[in-house]
């Protein structure tokens, strides 16, 4: 009789495999009539996968070019911006922010030693999944999306000496709201965006949404920053 | 963007819809055997492709074992997954012979394998057969197996091992026939 081992198995579970899928794929039933909504949907998805596969690309290229053109920017406008250099004792850090034309630059000079604590997100609201994770020793990005193609990213950084951050000013609403003593600034642009940011313990938290409400944003922080 | 458009290939554009055209139906079967409900089914192989779209780098020749395995697992996941919604088992992990696959007369490949043998690895409860198809037939990791089917990689070894007891159990009584 045949003594059981892995090596047994990789040569046993391919025939069960193809053995199975063969009975499956013989009684399926190949003339079922798709509804027209389910096969409008699916041309949507064909669309967007090859959205996806380019985003990805794009934002390799992007992430680059962004920080690229950043330091071109503010090169060319320093000697025409006006300069509001704001101090704020952040714990132990030291943030400053500089605003010109339509960037706001945050600067952080901290004595904090503290290790980069990664925080991971405990509610995502539904319909919307992991695409992509990106990070570093100081950084952490994780990009969700939904079936619509919104897409939900969370950023949490660290707060090291002569990291920088910028943000834009031109968005239509401000407001700052408060979960569990935290403050969290919400930015929403006239296109349905929203740019949210939050200051804990040694890190920033920053949520970039095609769409969301502020009971939703104030759950994330919630099940996220603790 | 129309380099960026360049660099994906024919090939790679079309792969997308070529696993559509080739194996939709077979997903509709596998989700619709759980699903009972024709509506449901098309929604669930909407979910299973939109999973596919994202991890379009984890599928190899259109036609391979390893490829119609993945779909067929990958639709039955979202089957489960929308039938838990449907009756607000969010927590539960769902097994469900769905398929009847056990009931299933199958006709093995010509072999000289043992049909006992193979009997038996066909006849394990889903939960088992599952992780082996998707490791010894798949060659996937236990990380991966963890990720697709949603479950903890701790919980992957812990059926390996109970899987490979139950069969060894089944080799011992047929011995004592």
């Amino acid at each position: 009789m045949v003594k059981l081992n892995d090596e047994i198995l990789y040569q046993y579970m391919p025939v069960v495999d193809s053995a199975i899928l063969h009975t499956l794929e013989k009684s399926t039933d190949t003339n079922y009539v798709f509804s027209a909504s389910f096969e409008r949907k699916m041309h949507r998805l064909f669309q967007k996968e090859r959205k996806i596969e380019m985003w990805k690309k794009v934002k390799k290229i992007t992430s680059r070019v962004a920080i690229f053109i950043c330091i071109i920017f503010i090169s060319f406008f320093s000697i025409v911006m006006s300069v509001d250099a704001y101090r704020v004792k952040f714990f132990e850090t030291i943030k400053s922010f500089v605003s010109y034309d339509n960037t706001v630059l945050f600067s952080y000079n901290t004595t904090s030693s503290d290790t980069f604590e990664e925080k991971t997100p405990e509610y995502i609201p539904d319909s919307y999944f992991l695409q992509d994770t990106h990070c570093n020793e100081n950084t952490i990005i994780r990009t969700y999306e939904n079936t619509n193609g919104e897409q939900l990213i969370l950023h949490q950084q660290a707060v090291s000496q002569h990291a920088q951050n910028y943000f834009d000013d031109m968005y239509d609403q401000k407001d700052t709201v408060s979960m569990n003593g935290v403050d969290i600034t919400i930015q929403r642009y006239d296109d349905g965006s929203v740019f949210t940011y939050c200051e804990f313990h040694s890190s920033i938290f920053m949520i970039n949404a095609n769409n969301m409400e502020t009971d939703e944003i104030k759950r994330i922080y919630e099940h996220w920053i603790k | 963007m129309i380099l960026l458009m360049m660099i994906d290939t024919p090939e790679d554009k079309r792969k997308f819809v070529i696993l559509y055209e080739k194996y939709r139906y077979l997903m509709f079967k596998i989700a619709r055997n759980i699903l009972r409900d024709p509506y449901l089914a098309e929604d669930a192989v909407h979910d299973a492709f939109v999973h596919i779209a994202q991890n379009m780098n984890k599928i190899g020749e259109i036609e391979s074992l390893y490829t119609k395995r993945y779909l067929v697992t990958v639709a039955k996941n979202a089957a489960i997954d929308l039938y838990r919604r449907q009756n607000r088992q969010r927590k539960q992990e769902m097994f469900v012979d769905e398929l009847g696959e056990n009931q299933l007369p199958v006709t093995y490949m010509h072999t000289d394998l043992e049909n006992d043998l193979l009997d038996i690895l066909k006849d394990l409860p889903p939960k088992y057969r599952d992780i082996f198809l998707l490791k010894y037939s798949s060659h996937m990791s236990n990380s991966e197996i963890a990720q697709l089917l949603e479950i903890r990689e701790g919980t992957v070894r812990q059926r390996i091992f109970r899987g490979k007891q139950l069969i060894e159990d089944a080799l011992k009584k047929l011995e004592e026939i």
